[in-house]
């Protein structure tokens, strides 16, 4: 009995050690993480902002937000919306969700940019993608996207999603599609090739992605899923 | 067995490979080797943990008892896991991303285990640092060696130097991870055995 | 609800198998897959430790994140599963001599099978209920154990065809288990939401 008590003992002693250290390395890397993840969500937030067309930056470079607090002046509370869980829409017309907060830029000219943060399940988890929408003259358009989260697919496959190349299939989007719905190629039940890649897109929303995703439907099903769920949500915000 | 402590460095990178040779740690090498640079940032983050814990280990070595050696190793293991990934979290997020779930996997590469076992509860601190140090190098090399071989194949480059137009997909695929890690095995097989042949045969 | 838990669970039998597309759990998938009978008995034990295991990890991971200790969760789950090994050990010692021998030094080492850590873990990670849990877990097992009874059935029959020299032992075993994985790949898409 007394050895056991003693391995009991020494195991225990060895743990609360190991615990304490963790706990002071824990202390001071905190801040580094918290640094590190703002900094990837701004690092976004500076891509989506760019004209998917021209390269240039939809607003004045140095409004675009550098800091937490910067980030925290642009975030966009639409009345009749509540935060609960972090997320501050769900999708009826099919699974997807908005990340709370949405953010509201206005360009020099007046009009309006919406960023949110689109979830939806892939394959195995979450995918997050983050979506700027411009007003313009011709409603509200899909002007860039960045998926951030997609550590849950399978390699080689639907994590090909991270591809710039892939991403760029998304985007930039007109109004007359998103009112379709965007949905990828196999889902619509075409194969779009050459010009009418383009042409789909603009017109019904219709995302050609399996010669660049071959094999992986659910990933880029999510995109479109998460980037329906900020349409909707902005629809029920009356800015669509 | 005073084997020098050139010796002892040197033990993990080819003679005792835990790839190649030994066998150890297969779960990281096939998921993590997609790339040259994906591996080299596991094999750098194994090799940490296996120098610290090694020393850690070996320090304690006499204050353990028998009984319990196992459980404890694991623990001391799993903190210096747990520091690297959050060292990892804060510094070098994009690294950290990529790696993923695997970080924490770390704790169960059976090589670390294994050389706590073997050598540094049963060896000096600085001998203890270096095997850790030498199988952390042969580990790395291993890994940047079928990252290479993977990304070449898959995606035409090397640590994203872009080298040819040919790209095999399937060499990224897991499939591919699978069948080159054995190709390789077989070609240090086959100069194993090429090397003991002329001794054969001068016996 | 029940679509989902159907889709996790050939998700993770076929369609993400843990061991030949998630790449867990292989040591001892080429360790103990020299003959169906300890692959079997493996299997069973593996299986065993993940359901328990997720469960427990899941519970533990409230009190963690209540507690605000967060970065004690991979010592604490790992902790966890070498107990729960413990205890199966001694369970097999008295249950089934026979096969506590003959898988010998593979059954401590269940401890260290990524598969039942990287389960824990992505459970936690996916935000999964404890139904999607046990799901899950259950899943893996059993993907687990298709893979290394297909793949020991296969050993047994090369042991005794004519493979070239430097292939012989772990290189043949490496390739055999790319063409099951490429097989297994045929699965995508099998299951749409």
């Amino acid at each position: 009995m007394r050895e056991y008590l003693k391995t009991g003992i020494t195991l225990m002693v060895i743990t609360i050690i190991a615990a304490l250290v963790l706990s002071v390395v824990y202390t001071v890397v905190k801040e580094p993480i918290a640094n590190a993840e703002l900094g990837a969500k701004l690092k976004a937030i500076r891509e989506v902002l760019t004209d998917a067309e021209t390269g240039e930056l939809l607003i004045a470079a140095e409004n675009i937000p550098e800091t937490a607090s910067e980030l925290a002046e642009f975030e966009w509370f639409p009345a009749g919306f509540d935060s609960s869980e972090g997320i501050i829409y769900t999708a009826t017309s099919s699974q997807g969700k908005v990340e709370s907060p949405a953010y509201k830029f206005v360009k020099e000219d007046g009009s309006e940019i919406y960023v949110a943060i689109g979830i939806a399940v892939g394959y195995g988890g979450d995918v997050k993608s983050m979506a700027a929408f411009v007003s313009g003259p011709n409603g509200v358009s899909l002007n860039a996207i960045k998926v951030l989260e997609y550590s849950q697919e399978t390699p080689g496959l639907g994590a090909n999603i991270a591809n710039a190349a892939v991403q760029q299939r998304f985007f930039p989007i007109a109004s007359k599609g998103l009112d379709k719905g965007v949905r990828v190629d196999k889902d619509a039940g075409v194969t779009p090739s050459g010009d009418q890649i383009e042409i789909r897109k603009q017109e019904d929303g219709i995302v050609t992605v399996s010669d660049v995703m071959t094999g992986a439907t659910i990933t880029p099903r999510a995109v479109a899923f998460s980037l329906n769920a900020i349409s909707e949500f902005l629809e029920k915000a009356g800015v669509r | 067995m005073a084997e020098s402590k050139f010796k002892v460095l040197t033990n993990g990178i080819f003679k005792q490979n835990p790839i190649f040779i030994q066998v150890l740690g297969m779960c990281p090498t096939l998921a993590t080797t997609t790339s040259a640079e994906n591996g080299l940032g596991m094999g750098l983050a194994t090799t940490a943990v296996l120098a610290m814990s090694n020393i850690t280990i070996s320090l304690v070595r006499n204050f353990i008892p028998d009984k319990i050696r196992i459980p404890s190793y694991i623990v001391i293991i799993a903190s210096f896991v747990t520091m690297i990934d959050m060292l990892m979290h804060g510094f070098i997020y994009d690294l950290w991303k990529t790696l993923g779930l695997f970080i924490p996997l770390i704790v169960v590469n059976c090589i670390i285990l294994g050389r706590a076992e073997a050598f540094a509860s049963k060896n000096g601190v600085f001998r203890s640092f270096l095997d850790g140090l030498g199988m952390g190098l042969g580990f790395t090399a291993s890994l940047v060696l079928l990252g290479s071989v993977r990304e070449f194949l898959g995606n035409g480059s090397i640590f994203n130097y872009h080298l040819s137009d040919v790209k095999m997909f399937a060499m990224i695929l897991p499939p591919g991870a699978f069948i080159a890690l054995g190709m390789l095995a077989a070609f240090f097989n086959y100069l194993g055995i090429k090397r003991s042949k002329p001794k054969k045969a001068a016996k | 609800m029940a679509t989902r838990l159907v889709f996790i669970f050939l998700s993770a039998i076929l369609i993400n198998n843990f061991v030949l597309s998630r790449f867990l759990g292989i040591c001892p998938f080429l360790g103990v897959s020299k003959k169906t009978d300890t692959a079997v008995g493996m299997s069973i034990a593996v299986t065993f430790v993940m359901i328990m295991a997720s469960i427990i990890t899941w519970l533990l991971n409230i009190a963690l994140d209540a507690l605000g200790i967060p970065f004690l969760r991979t010592i604490v789950f790992i902790l966890i599963i070498a107990t729960l090994v413990q205890f199966v050990e001694i369970f097999l010692k008295k249950a089934s001599p026979s096969l506590y021998d003959a898988l010998g030094i593979f059954l401590p080492l269940i401890t260290t099978n990524c598969a039942i850590l990287g389960l824990a873990l992505l459970n936690v990670q996916q935000n999964y209920t404890l139904l999607e849990t046990i799901v899950n877990a259950a899943g893996a097992g059993l993907g687990f154990a298709l893979a290394l009874i297909l793949f020991s059935t296969i050993r047994e029959r090369m042991e005794l065809s004519g493979v070239p020299e430097p292939f012989k032992g772990t290189a043949i075993a490496l390739i055999t288990a790319g063409l099951l994985s490429m097989a297994f790949m045929g699965f995508q898409g099998l299951v749409k939401l």
